[in-house]
């Protein structure tokens, strides 16, 4: 199976799906991947890297066969690989580069035939000649990489399957990408660490693998979550085997890169004219529940640009829209699920023109909690667990009066404590002070993984669930004490050391949106 | 499919049979392998998970499945048994914590319950009251108890003690849930 499968995806992926393993056989082969890129100023060259003798290559990825013509078209950019410089902070300007042209299609023979000419010209003038890799040598690099990772028992190769023929259209199946991740990082006892890391390199391979279709259909967001996921369990490993950073953080690097990217074109797509509106016959709530989910992937990336470069000014138009879309009521907290995504929005909003907004937001969620979750009441607002159609599915079910026996469900939050933490870190005390006997009558709940490092995983086995209650009678200095300690020891020490990446994985896993981990987000926000 | 329409059959005919055990709210624990809650006297305790199984056993005729009405029959079984089992376990682990809160009472079984016993049961306990000041609290009993209650309450609020008692009884629970209500609050 797994000959034909990478066949079938050298066929099919497109040049963004394969950037990420094309470094990571690079990375495998012991080269040091400098840069990653599609921009105006590669100057044909996607990919840096310098290898194990310190020889600096350039590579331009391309998808699909390459005949005379195709190659033809793409003169002026394989001209400017051969024979611009590289530009780059860690490289003397002038350094001489060896140029490849990549494809996951075959180079076809008058290809060959015109680059060797071209090469013969090129090395008259002192210019390096162009080497070429097509899905010949790619599939045998590729298949090498992660042969002894394939599953073999039968229900993992049927799990695999399923998960690699995902039509792309629906939502990325992340319970069993979870699953696969798992198995394949899990070593056996003893395993030594370079096996682990070949296990980290594969992940990044089957990833690649199994987001081919999203990629495709253009879905960023299914393509954010794979690849957060995949960085969040190749830190798993890495933190519970204690490995050297310098050994994991490239593999672990590029996952993030890629999964910013996505997120980079998701908010492109997401800010062009009626990009938002209802796909043809759709329910307003499931309309709404995208505008939320896209407001925080808009939010977040706005947020990650902002740390990195402080002088930046948020467009006005990216803040009248997200300001818009609050004002006029258009998100939606089908959940809690949702929280994540409004948190994300409260700290972007924070920053812009509109700050005043964000108060509003976090006391208008807590307002939600407090009145759903009412002793009293019937009604419970679902658990961070649940994705919006989970909820749409029991609303419908609902609105048509279908007969369910369900179990009723305990009225417990996870989030609000986390908002209070948020609240009192802006000394709204008046505000809490109205709401505090609603606020202590609510169950508390929360997770804690048996270690730090298992807060990465999609589900955790071991670990400690709490229901709680706040204090009746709260102490408001105590209060807000406890919303300024930091206690990161409970957190991965990735997500403490990448607050960036930490932004970014609230978003895919919903249900890790701890106290901990939102004071220690809300004190990078403030920095 | 038909595999997932068998067990929600299970789920639906444990939930009919064990209506107690349905209407108490129910967690469903998505992680970890310990639980514990705090109880409003803020204490700590640590839930004791117990494994609740079910045995069915088909005998097959040669090259014959089940019908469909056998197949559906199997999941009724598996169903009733799982709640049988299950409030067994809610009973005795009940039995324990009242026995160590204190929190019940003992009637004669020649002379039945008394008004008496319900307001002592009611005194030890924490009763909340809506908004419209109405007393609102749940106590469990078994059928034969509750029948009992049925047929002598009609007695009872004819009786002026009866309803002495019970005035003070519901001034005194509504004393002590404004109180704890008025600890509601965020202090200096």
């Amino acid at each position: 199976m797994k000959e034909r499968l990478v066949e079938d995806w050298l066929i099919n992926t497109g040049e963004r799906g394969f950037e990420i393993p094309f470094c990571q056989i690079l990375l495998a082969k012991g080269f040091r991947v400098l840069r990653v890129s599609h921009s105006p100023y590669e100057h044909g060259k996607d990919v840096l890297a310098v290898t194990p003798k310190g020889e600096l290559h350039a590579y331009q990825l391309k998808q699909g066969d390459v005949d005379l013509a195709t190659f033809e078209k793409h003169g002026e950019q394989i001209r400017a690989l051969v024979e611009a410089d590289v530009e780059h902070p860690s490289i003397p300007r002038g350094k001489a580069h060896k140029p490849f042209f990549v494809t996951t299609g075959t180079i076809k023979d008058p290809v060959v035939d015109r680059i060797l000419k071209m090469n013969a010209q090129w090395k008259r003038r002192g210019i390096p000649c162009l080497g070429y890799l097509d899905r010949r040598q790619l599939h045998a690099d590729f298949l090498s990489l992660a042969s002894d990772f394939w599953p073999v028992e039968p229900p993992k190769i049927r799990a695999f399957r399923s998960l690699y023929l995902a039509t792309g259209r629906a939502d990325l199946d992340k319970p069993e990408l979870a699953k696969f991740l798992v198995e394949l990082l899990t070593v056996p006892a003893g395993a030594k660490k370079s096996g682990i890391l070949r296990r980290i390199s594969a992940a990044n391979i089957f990833t690649s693998y199994l987001l081919s279709e999203f990629y495709r259909n253009e879905d960023h967001w299914s393509v954010f979550q794979g690849w957060i996921m995949t960085a969040a369990h190749i830190a798993w490993v890495a933190e519970s085997h204690k490995l050297l950073d310098s050994t994991w953080e490239r593999p672990f690097s590029l996952a993030v890169d890629a999964a910013e990217e996505a997120l980079a074109l998701l908010v492109q797509e997401a800010t062009k004219q009626d990009a938002l509106s209802p796909h043809g016959f759709e329910l307003d709530e499931l309309t709404r529940s995208r505008l939320t989910i896209c407001t925080g992937a808009i939010a977040a990336f706005n947020l990650i640009q902002l740390h990195r470069k402080p002088g930046i000014v948020i467009p006005q138009d990216l803040t009248e829209l997200v300001a818009g879309f609050v004002r006029n009521g258009r998100l939606l907290l089908w959940g809690e699920g949702a929280i994540a995504h409004f948190l994300s929005t409260i700290w972007f909003l924070e920053t812009t023109p509109a700050h005043s907004l964000s108060e509003h937001l976090i006391c208008s969620m807590i307002d939600a909690i407090i009145h759903i979750n009412a002793h009293r009441g019937n009604l419970r607002l679902t658990a961070p667990y649940r994705d919006p159609d989970d909820v749409f599915v029991k609303l419908f079910e609902q609105k048509m009066q279908i007969p369910s026996q369900v179990e009723k469900e305990s009225k417990e939050s996870y989030t609000l404590e986390s908002l209070v933490a948020l609240a009192t870190r802006r000394m709204l005390r008046q505000n809490l002070a109205r709401r505090w006997r609603d606020i202590s009558w609510v169950t508390l709940a929360s997770f804690t993984p048996k270690t730090p490092s298992e807060t990465l995983l999609w589900r955790c086995s071991r670990g400690k669930e709490r229901s709680y209650f706040s204090n009746q009678t709260q102490s408001w200095s105590k209060l807000l004490q406890q919303s300024r300690q930091q206690e990161t020891k409970k957190l991965a020490a990735i997500l403490v050391s990448r607050p960036d990446f930490a932004l970014m994985f609230l978003l895919v896993y919903p249900h890790r949106v701890g106290v901990q981990l939102i004071k220690m987000l809300d004190a990078w926000m403030l920095n | 499919m038909l595999d997932e329409l068998w067990l929600e059959l299970v789920s639906q005919r444990r939930l009919a049979q064990g209506r107690m055990l349905a209407s108490i709210p129910q967690k469903m624990q998505q992680e970890g392998d310990t639980a514990e809650f705090q109880t409003v006297q803020g204490k700590t305790n640590r839930i004791k998970y117990r494994k609740h199984s079910s045995m069915i056993s088909v005998k097959y005729e040669d090259g014959r499945g089940l019908t469909l009405e056998q197949y559906c029959a199997k999941a009724i079984e598996i169903g009733e048994d799982m709640a049988r089992q299950m409030s067994k376990t809610l009973f005795k682990e009940l039995d324990i914590t009242t026995k160590a809160t204190g929190n019940r009472v003992t009637a004669s079984k020649t002379e039945g319950v008394h008004y008496k016993h319900l307001f002592e049961l009611i005194g030890k306990t924490e009763v909340d009251f809506d908004d419209e000041g109405k007393p609102f609290s749940s106590f469990f009993c078994g059928l034969d108890c509750y029948q009992d209650i049925l047929k002598k309450t009609p007695e009872w609020e004819k009786d002026p003690e009866y309803q002495k008692s019970l005035t003070e009884l519901n001034a005194r629970k509504r004393m002590e849930f404004r109180e704890r209500e008025a600890r509601r609050r965020l202090v200096d």
